[in-house]
């Protein structure tokens, strides 16, 4: 069901409805039938899988907790000695360790199928061929079913947090299942914690008409973004990404900056949807974007930008990485052997960069089974690596040069460059293939002539260019207001009733009026994951 | 204490960690500070900061991380 | 108590009041933006009848259907007492549908002649996914055919589609200004034709949703498009077909199914026979008579390629009243074996000897 559809808007409003006239204690069951209702309407035949990975990380987790009740009933004998002591934690430890393995494999080996067979089937292929082989090892066909990423990293994270003492496990599997497959998060996320969304799930929720009247005005304002920027600014990224042999200079930087507006208002419009979608049902998820084109750096930016993948990563895979035995042998390798401060300051840094590799890897290959995904990862690996690695270098130079790393001027120049840095790792993510992404910026080089009638073509009408600019300079705005830490929705309800509806009306109005509608019209980027 | 308090200055040496109690929040400390963070205060007093002690409540103050630090030794 | 229960209702209040301007602002953009069109005027004229008798015969199809039928022809050969032409411009098998469920809630109708072209049975033809089949839509008036439209077509589309018409709105400046002036004569008001934009076309009207078009030299479009085959066959235009069907079946409509012809040429060139040898096919199938107007005998019907304005089949006006006029006499037939071709060969064999001669 896409999250434009009468469908979803029908679905949600029969869902609200039905949400506050039950009693509470029901309400959580509601919602679980409402996403799988919602899972069902996108094909039932793929459902199995999230049922699948919902037994086993919910298994994992009541077997996690019963391990550590064990050791708990063990631990209070009288007489033990500290060998005995040692021993029964070992034991807890070992067996948790191998839930954990085993929750991982499963899980993940079923995304790694699903998602990525044909690709490395593919690869295989071509290695054959080229060592003179048939390589035809025949593809599957395998539906992909919705939100697999999502949920899987989720679940995932909920069996880990368990393992760590974080959090309790779930003892009721339906309300467990509903933590996997909450229907507002399933199509593109916020990847959510348990911590965070259980208590939520399970408490009571009271009707309030201004906690429906915020839903539906983050839902109008996450169609602004969508319908007046992205599907509009779309129209050129997919004019130049479609023919990538036809544009040239200038126009490539317009068809990649069209893309930046696109893949950012669809992303971000779609969160809005979302979190707007479950406000409704007084659910709070988290935030997935915070004005990540302020950013000075790529580090920065992945701290804005899909927030939640990033702590994720950072929780699950940054952490335990650069913290593990072998990282920490590598460092003190290092610093042994080198004899410069340098040395001993990238004893302290490979860790971290070889954290960033694999962190920036695992997210190429998070957004899709083909190399240029995986180049689009290390595209921003290397440069967080890079960056670590030159730390102490860069502070010699400000020394140097007496650059006030604080300076307005500088910090403007920062998020200029990490501007730049990004659109470039976008030729990656939105050509078509590898190929297409370096001919693309070849082609940036190659010199055009500049023509407003050519760029306004390129839009579709002069009209349409001034509306995603006009949209643009709204969200900055906006955007701008948030930075500084202004609620938008809570300082508008203390305004007059004219000024508050003046917004409310001119922002319904334009999507009304001023949405795009294009033959492609429907349906989020991000619901392919 | 004090040994605490060295450490961190070394590794940022611009902040008063008698007052500041938002290192994580305000993102002064970053992903990499705290990694060397954790491993000097992992050889310094023999504990074992896993990435389940890395939140904002252990690391936003050096009172905090203090507290963290002991809690770990017992 | 009295008061916070006031001010309850004062919250509600305060939800409809902003929910009517939305509801105001969006007709008022719809008068000055949304192009005043054919579909408006004449489902306004099926739901309104001008004789105040209900209509009794409807023809529904889609531009050629408009331009080759004229139902005067039905009246004064008396196949017919208030017959009307709904054929519009573009509209789908989906849309012919609505078109007779929407006639026949106010209008006790008798038959129904549906008019088939495969160009809208073929699943390639790329139409705007969305928002490129409401132009019955739009114009349906609030009604139980309005709600099933909704309920069956528009769940899985953007919901901008039930209610915001962006898609029919002015482009251009001149355009916008041109349609506020029509919308602002009588003409409009009262849903005549001459409040319609952009038939200049075509050619004249003739009242009862005929056009009679001029003769035009050049021709437009392809002699050759590719030839329609079974594979191409949409199965959801197929199965509104079979709605259509039982939708007269039900109600006691006699449903006649007509292809206009084409050009000799198209038809020498294979376009359309083995669709319109398909349509023969469902309509056996269905128990529907079926009238495949290329077959008709040169001898009765004389079809040239000068009598179109292009090769895909807009006939002239001249060729349409002479169509007409054999097709009514057809239809008081039951049995109008001689009228015909046996089959495409014979049709095409024919075409052949008479532009060697």
């Amino acid at each position: 069901m896409s999250l434009v559809s009468t469908g979803f808007l029908v679905f949600l409003l029969v869902g609200v409805i039905v949400y506050y006239l039950i009693p509470k204690k029901a309400q959580w069951a509601w919602l679980l039938i409402l996403s799988y209702a919602y899972y069902l309407c996108s094909g039932y035949k793929t459902i199995i899988f999230m049922i699948l990975t919902t037994c086993v990380t919910y298994s994992a987790g009541r077997l996690l907790q019963y391990s550590e009740e064990k050791l708990d009933n063990n631990l209070k004998q009288e007489d033990l000695s500290r060998e005995d002591k040692k021993a029964f934690k070992e034991k807890n430890k070992a067996f948790k360790k191998k839930i954990v393995l085993a929750a991982l494999l499963l899980v993940f080996g079923i995304l790694a199928v699903i998602k990525y067979y044909n690709f490395a089937i593919e690869n295989i292929n071509s290695i054959i061929k080229a060592f003179g082989g048939n390589g035809r090892i025949s593809a599957l066909k395998l539906l992909l079913p919705l939100g697999i990423s999502f949920y899987s990293f989720q679940s995932i994270s909920y069996v880990i947090d368990v393992y760590r003492g974080k959090v309790k496990a779930c003892s009721n599997i339906f309300k467990y299942a509903l933590f996997v497959s909450y229907f507002p998060q399933i199509t593109q996320g916020p990847i959510g914690r348990y911590d965070r969304l259980a208590p939520q799930f399970f408490e009571e929720h009271k009707y309030d008409l201004v906690v429906i009247q915020h839903g539906l005005q983050r839902m109008a304002w996450g169609l602004f973004k969508k319908f007046i920027i992205a599907d509009r600014a779309g129209v050129v990224a997919n004019l130049v990404f479609n023919n990538p042999g036809q544009y040239h200079g200038i126009y490539v930087i317009i068809g990649v900056l069209g893309y930046c507006a696109q893949l950012y208002g669809d992303f971000a419009g779609g969160i809005d949807m979302v979190m707007g979608a479950s406000e409704m049902f007084g659910i709070q998820l988290d935030d997935n974007f915070r004005q990540p084109f302020f950013s000075h750096s790529i580090g920065e930016f992945w701290r804005r930008w899909h927030i939640t993948l990033g702590t994720w990563m950072k929780d699950y895979v940054f952490y335990p990485f650069s913290l593990s035995k072998a990282m920490n042998k590598l460092g003190k390798f290092f610093k042994k052997h080198s004899k410069t401060r340098f040395g001993k300051y990238m004893a302290k840094a490979l860790p971290i960069c070889l954290a960033d590799l694999l962190i920036f890897f695992i997210v190429g290959v998070w957004h899709g089974a083909a190399w240029k995904y995986i180049v689009y990862g290390m595209y921003n690996g290397i440069i967080m690596s890079f960056s670590s690695i030159m730390a102490p270098v860069y502070e010699k130079m400000f020394k140097i040069t007496h650059i006030n790393k604080n300076a307005r001027w500088y910090r403007a120049w920062q998020i200029v460059r990490t501007f730049i840095l990004v659109n470039i790792s976008w030729y990656f993510d939105d050509a078509a293939t590898l190929t297409d992404a370096f001919r693309l910026m070849g082609n940036t080089f190659k010199h055009a002539a500049f023509s407003m009638d050519a760029v306004i073509k390129m839009f579709g009408s002069e009209v349409d260019l001034i509306i995603v600019l006009a949209g643009c300079v709204v969200w900055l705005i906006i955007s701008i207001l948030k930075e500084k830490g202004i609620a938008i929705r809570a300082s508008l309800d203390k305004k007059p009733l004219i000024i508050r509806w003046a917004v409310y009306i001119l922002l319904v109005m334009s999507v009304a009026t001023v949405g795009y509608i294009s033959s492609t019209s429907g349906g989020f980027m991000y619901a392919q994951f | 204490m004090d040994q605490l308090l060295d450490i961190l200055n070394e590794i940022n040496s611009d902040v008063d960690y008698e007052i500041c109690d938002t290192l994580i929040d305000d993102g002064i400390f970053s992903s990499f500070d705290i990694v060397s963070l954790v491993g000097e205060l992992n050889d310094a007093f023999d504990i074992d900061i896993t990435p389940v002690d890395i939140v904002p409540e252990n690391f936003n103050s050096a009172e905090a991380m203090w507290e963290m630090i002991q809690r770990l030794q017992d | 108590m009295k008061n916070k229960a006031f001010k309850e209702i004062l919250k509600y209040l305060r939800v409809v009041i902003f929910l009517a301007i939305i509801a105001i602002l969006v007709e008022a953009f719809n008068y000055v933006l949304v192009q005043p069109g054919y579909a408006r005027y004449i489902i306004h004229t099926a739901d309104n009848s001008e004789t105040g008798e209900d209509y009794d015969c409807v023809v529904v199809g889609a531009s050629h259907g408009r331009a080759s039928i004229d139902p005067h022809y039905f009246l004064e050969m008396g196949y017919a007492s208030n017959p009307i032409n709904m054929c519009i411009q573009g509209a789908t098998v989906i849309d012919n549908y609505y078109m007779v469920r929407e006639v026949c809630r106010n209008n006790d109708v008798k038959k129904i002649i549906l008019e088939l072209d495969y160009q809208y049975w073929d699943k390639n033809q790329s139409l705007d996914a969305d928002f490129g089949d409401l132009i019955v839509y739009g114009q349906l008036p609030f009604s139980k055919v309005k709600l099933e439209y909704i309920a069956n077509e528009l769940m899985t589309k953007d919901f901008r589609t039930i209610y915001f018409r962006k898609y029919a709105f002015a482009k251009k400046w001149a355009i916008l200004k041109k349609y506020v002036a029509i919308k602002k004569t009588d003409a409009y008001k009262n849903y005549q034709i001459e409040g319609v934009a952009g038939l200049d076309t075509e050619g004249p009207y003739q009242g009862l949703g005929f056009f009679y078009r001029t003769k035009v030299t050049n021709k437009k479009g392809k002699l050759n498009p590719s030839p329609w085959t079974y594979d191409d066959l949409n199965p959801k235009v197929q199965k509104y077909f079979e709605k259509i069907v039982s939708y007269c079946k039900d109600n006691d409509i006699e449903l006649i199914c007509v292809t206009t012809p084409i050009p000799p040429s198209s038809v020498a060139a294979g376009a359309a026979n083995e669709a319109n040898t398909y349509f023969k096919q469902i309509c056996d199938e269905n128990n529907v008579r079926y009238i495949d107007g290329n077959l008709i005998k040169n001898e009765i019907l004389n079809v040239s390629d000068d009598d179109f304005s292009d090769w895909e089949g807009h006939m002239n006006g001249e060729l349409a009243e002479q169509f007409s006029e054999i097709l009514t006499e057809i239809l008081k037939k039951d049995d109008c074996k001689d009228y015909f071709y046996k089959d495409y060969d014979e049709c095409i064999e024919a075409i052949k000897i008479r532009s060697n001669s």
